[in-house]
């Protein structure tokens, strides 16, 4: 559906663009160029190191200029306490071995490097959601497999996530799967990747906002034709911030210069740069057939 | 006791007190004015007491009523364009005039009458209003010879226009949606043609056009921003003519005559584009697309006696643009957009002091683009999408004039609204047979109710006020909203040629229109309030100096507008690229703006016009934009400034110009790029975020285009039955930006920035035959 409003619109753009080929001129301009920012790529889950990549944004001018940052120095706090700083292992990646994140901690970095701006982010690590399997069964007209599952969403607090489905098969080799949903949960909301129609989709991110404290079953669908001997489900906890920028990024990217609205700016948590700095966790699933 | 309803019983209490008064024995002079020639009433003639030294100016519909102690009476009565006339007459009893007025010669000389002060700027107690002159609309230049009153009311200080050569405007930073555009009391929509380059309304028809900008009367409501009155012409009561007309893009005629002399009259006028008849011979047989508009107006009246007029008028203009490609796969998209929009109204007095008028209103704006297709497979594809509104509405008003004080003005209306924001249809024939309409938000049903009551209240020979209140209501489906909005205006004079003037209005609009805000096609959806989208509301408040130097108005109005419960779509929301409700797809914000607007502006004689200027600052507040940020309004410009005079040289000779001076728009354009990227810290994310060079985007609207300036000149030469007009549009052939893109070269790591200018000079004809 989305296919068919796309072409429709494409098709009034492109008669717009036509009627007024004749009149409008088109000249090269200058703009001012924007400095460089810090642009931060963090990300942190439950017992893992805290890894964090550091970049430079650059203007238009001089786009080959994306560099990674190194020498920057990175203080990590752990609710506000200071908890050292992060080693830089090159290529723009530093990391913090001594440091575990937990469930529920904020935790802050401050980023100096030279020739840039300080830049702060700050972040928490949501909990885990639990998801079960309800049943499932085979569509043999559409040659489809449906799986309904239940997520034990927990009350009062706004909850982010993703679906991804891990597929193994008798080789021992894994894959990400790509399934069908057509559930309104994933509907719920402005700016899921799981939109309208939303079918042979390789994840789906959603909120618990029709379903918030509650036990809801819904259903997804995949190829029959997958020779799974495992099928792991990943329900993995966003941050509100991971969330937004995943939405913000999946959308700048789908719009492109769509001249049909307004441009979307990524999601950032970084004051004073760009990127995000956000956290995670993840409940694994796992069944065969 | 709610604030709201002690002003309301002070406002009955004073107007109760002045009746009581007013039954002190006098008479009153009522009837019309109109125009010798032809019959057609006139809007805002004034009449003036010379003995008493009271006036008042005739209504919408040429009707003046004013209350006087017995006399024997001098009456000066005068209106812009025409010989101001003399009048005794004895008011020894009520007395129901009909007053001819004669069109004045073209060395028209500024007004001779010393009595007369009600024509004057510092008279009038309106403030923020600006009546367009007809003959200006029709003289100065515009784009390819198609004169258009909107473009004209974009010259108008406080007035802003959207992107080049658009038709929507912004007023007092308020989106063209917040505007009220009534043709013949009917609102109208989408006032586009040509995705916004021409405006649906045709000069040769209108008669009168008012704006008003801020103090707006108690009458008017519905809106936030401005009131845009247009009145169509009745039509020639004692004999019929025409004027045919040709110009580069359109031709268009006009007839108006009577079909019972004196009694009843009609006036019918149509134009359309013929870009498609021109192409086509160009295209071939079964590939080719065009595009055209045409609209038509008619009016009806008929005197059935002095006490009571009926008036039909009718409006239809439609815009289509076509592609047709009857090959292999013959495929077929269509997309339109057009009002309907028709009044019904009877004019009745019930005494000499009492007039009324009964008007029923049907309008229906819709837009829809359909594509089909057939594929070799045999498979065909059909794609409908569409969206409209139709009212159907009845309202009264009703003018009393007790004394020569007051000037009350009363009335309600009832709208019943039919939204259907979209819907989108989709129709397969193929191994899946898919007929279904997938309709996000289903068809909406509302109604909307209005009383008002004001009064032009003269407490002094120096202070005049306008007191008034409207209350109105809105009902969707499990809803219901009511507000209650006070309007004041007062004007003191406090010398003979300077007046002080002030403005109070709260206003409450209870539907939206959804803007994809880059671009003026007509894809913007109509939405009502709901539930969850609340009716927006502004206040504003207005201080100015009004003053007469000889020939010239002067005025200065400074203006501060709160806006709140405005909406926007969400960053990256559009039509059709929706999934869900539009409810979901909308935030809610507040802005606010605040200006001052200069206008010199000189009404007769040879050389007339006016400059405006606006120093202004709109901005937006949205919580879940910006990131929480206060941001420029798109269309927030510094500095406007327009000149526009037309130079009558001689019978035959008229030349106009007028040359537009104002801020870059506000755009969002990306500040340079970045890459996001993950590394590998997540197996599962990092097919989902690869290393991408994604754009830097700077605050919203946060950059200026460069500044926009323009002239235009026109000449007008007029040999006997025969007008020919040469125009001139961007003389010096400005390249104003239109928008701007970053052309994306990734592979050989170079971008440039282009900026997209439309029109250059553009020179044209037309010629116009009066018959």
């Amino acid at each position: 559906m989305k296919t068919s409003a796309g072409i429709l619109q494409g098709m009034l753009a492109a008669m717009c663009m036509w009627l007024f080929a004749s009149c409008e001129t088109v000249t090269d301009i200058d703009l001012p160029a924007a400095g460089p920012l810090i642009v931060v790529s963090g990300f942190f889950t439950p017992d893992s190191a805290f890894s964090i990549s550091l970049s430079s944004s650059t203007d238009y001018k001089n786009i080959d200029d994306i560099r990674a940052i190194e020498n920057a120095r990175i203080e990590l706090l752990d609710d506000g306490t200071p908890a050292g700083t992060m080693t830089y292992l090159g290529n723009g990646v530093y990391r913090s071995e001594n440091k575990k994140p937990k469930v529920g901690i904020l935790y802050s970095i401050s980023v100096s490097a030279q020739g840039f701006h300080t830049v702060n982010a700050e972040d928490k690590i949501p909990a885990s959601v639990p998801v079960s399997l309800v049943s499932f069964d085979t569509n043999r007209t559409t040659e489809k497999i449906n799986i309904y599952l239940m997520v034990h969403d927990p009350a009062g607090i706004k909850n982010y996530y993703e679906l991804v489905i891990v597929g193994k098969n008798s080789h021992g080799i894994s894959s990400i799967m790509n399934f069908d949903v057509n559930d309104p949960s994933f509907n719920a909301e402005e700016g899921k990747a799981a939109g309208f129609g939303a079918d042979n989709i390789p994840f789906a991110d959603f909120t618990d906002v029709i379903f918030d404290g509650k036990n809801y079953k819904f259903r997804i669908s995949i190829d029959s034709y997958y020779k799974t001997e495992e099928v792991t489900v990943y329900l993995i906890s966003l941050s509100q911030n991971l969330y937004e920028f995943r939405r913000t990024y999946q959308k700048q990217k789908d719009l492109g210069d769509s001249p049909f609205s307004e441009p979307v700016r990524i999601h950032s948590n970084v004051t004073n740069g760009a990127g995000i700095f956000a956290g995670f966790s993840v409940y694994k699933l796992k069944f065969t057939f | 006791m709610n604030s709201k309803l002690r002003v309301i019983l002070c406002v009955l209490l004073v107007f109760s007190t002045q009746l009581i008064n007013a039954q002190e024995s006098r008479y009153t002079l009522s009837g019309y004015v109109e125009d010798s020639a032809s019959g057609e009433r006139l809007i805002g003639a004034t009449i003036y007491a010379v003995n008493h030294q009271k006036g008042t100016v005739t209504n919408s519909y040429g009707f003046f009523s004013i209350t006087l102690p017995p006399d024997s009476l001098l009456i000066i009565i005068s209106y812009v364009g025409y010989k101001s006339r003399q009048m005794h007459v004895e008011l020894n009893e009520d007395r129901l005039l009909e007053i001819h007025m004669d069109p004045a010669e073209y060395q028209m000389q500024p007004f001779e009458v010393s009595g007369s002060r009600m024509e004057r700027i510092e008279a009038r107690t309106q403030m923020s209003e600006i009546n367009l002159p007809v003959s200006a609309i029709q003289t100065l230049p515009s784009i390819l010879g198609e004169t258009d009153i909107l473009k004209i009311v974009q010259l108008l200080p406080g007035v802003k226009t959207g992107s080049e050569a658009m038709s929507g405007f912004y007023v007092r930073g308020g989106n063209p949606e917040q505007n009220l555009i009534l043709l013949d009391e009917a609102p109208v929509y989408n006032v586009s043609h040509l995705f916004g380059f021409f405006s649906v309304f045709n000069s040769d028809a209108v008669k009168n056009v008012n704006l008003i900008k801020g103090g707006f009367p108690a009458r008017y409501g519905s809106r936030l921003s401005s009131v845009l009155d247009i009145n169509l012409k009745e039509g020639n009561m004692k004999e019929f003519h025409g004027v045919a007309s040709v110009g580069l893009i359109s031709s268009r005629i006009t007839a108006e005559g009577p079909l019972f002399r004196n009694k009843t009259s009609y006036i019918i006028s149509g134009r359309r584009t013929y870009f498609d008849l021109l192409a086509k011979p160009f295209m071939k047989n079964d590939e080719y697309a065009g595009y055209y508009f045409y609209d038509l107006n008619m009016k009806v009246n008929h005197i059935f006696s002095l006490s009571d007029r009926i008036y039909g008028s009718f409006y239809l203009g439609r815009d289509v643009l076509y592609v047709r490609e009857n090959t292999y796969d013959n495929f077929h998209f269509d997309l339109d957009w057009g009002n309907i929009t028709s009044t019904l109204r009877w004019n009745h007095i019930f005494s000499s002091k009492l007039f009324s008028n009964l008007t029923s209103i049907y309008t229906d704006y819709s837009f829809q683009v359909k594509s089909n297709t057939d594929q070799y497979t045999g498979d065909k594809y059909y794609a409908k999408y569409f969206s409209g509104i139709r009212d159907f509405g009845i309202k009264a008003d009703l003018d009393y004039s007790p004394s020569p004080s007051h000037y009350i003005r009363f009335g309600g209306n009832f709208v019943y609204h039919l939204f259907t924001p979209d819907a989108l249809q989709l129709k397969i024939n193929s191994l899946e047979q898919i007929d279904t309409l997938i309709s996000p938000s289903q068809k909406i049903h509302a109604r909307e109710y209005a009383v008002y009551l004001e009064d032009d209240f003269e407490i002094s020979t120096r202070v005049k006020s306008n007191l008034g209140v409207r209350a109105s209501g809105f009902s969707v489906p499990g809803k219901y909203y009511h507000s209650v909005q006070p309007r004041i205006t007062i004007r003191y004079l406090f010398s003979d040629d300077w007046a002080l003037k002030g403005s109070f209005a709260t206003m409450t609009q209870y539907i939206h229109l959804l803007s994809a805000n880059r671009i003026g096609l007509p894809n913007d959806l109509w939405v009502p309030s709901t539930k969850r989208v609340v009716p927006q509301k502004s206040l504003q408040y207005a201080a100015g100096l009004s003053h007469t130097m000889g020939e010239y108005d002067l005025s200065i109005e400074a203006y501060y507008k709160k806006m709140d419960k405005i909406i926007e779509y969400q960053e990256g929301a559009a039509f059709m690229l929706r999934s869900s409700s539009w409810e979901d797809n909308v935030e809610t914000g507040s802005g606010k703006s605040y200006g001052v607007e200069l206008m010199i502006q000189r009404r007769t004689g040879r050389l007339n016009g006016w400059i405006g200027y606006t120093l202004s600052k709109t901005v937006k507040l949205f919580p879940n934009l910006n990131g929480g940020r206060e941001f420029p309004a798109k269309y927030d410009r510094r500095h406007d400034l327009a000149i526009a005079a037309v130079y009558r040289v001689n019978e035959s000779l008229d030349l106009s110009g007028d040359w537009v001076w104002g801020t870059g728009n506000a755009i969002t354009i990306p500040e340079g790029y970045f890459m996001v990227n993950t590394g590998s810290i997540n197996p599962l994310s990092y097919r989902l975020l690869q290393s991408d060079k994604m754009k830097l985007y700077s605050s919203r609207n946060g950059y200026r285009m460069d500044s926009y300036h323009r002239l235009d000149v026109s000449l007008r030469y007029t040999a006997g039955r025969n007008i020919w007009t040469f125009s001139v549009y961007n003389v010096y052939n400005r390249r104003n930006p239109f928008f701007i893109y970053f052309d994306e070269d990734f592979a050989n790591n170079k971008i440039t920035v282009k900026k997209v200018s439309l029109f250059p000079i553009v020179p044209s004809i037309s010629y116009s035959y009066i018959f």
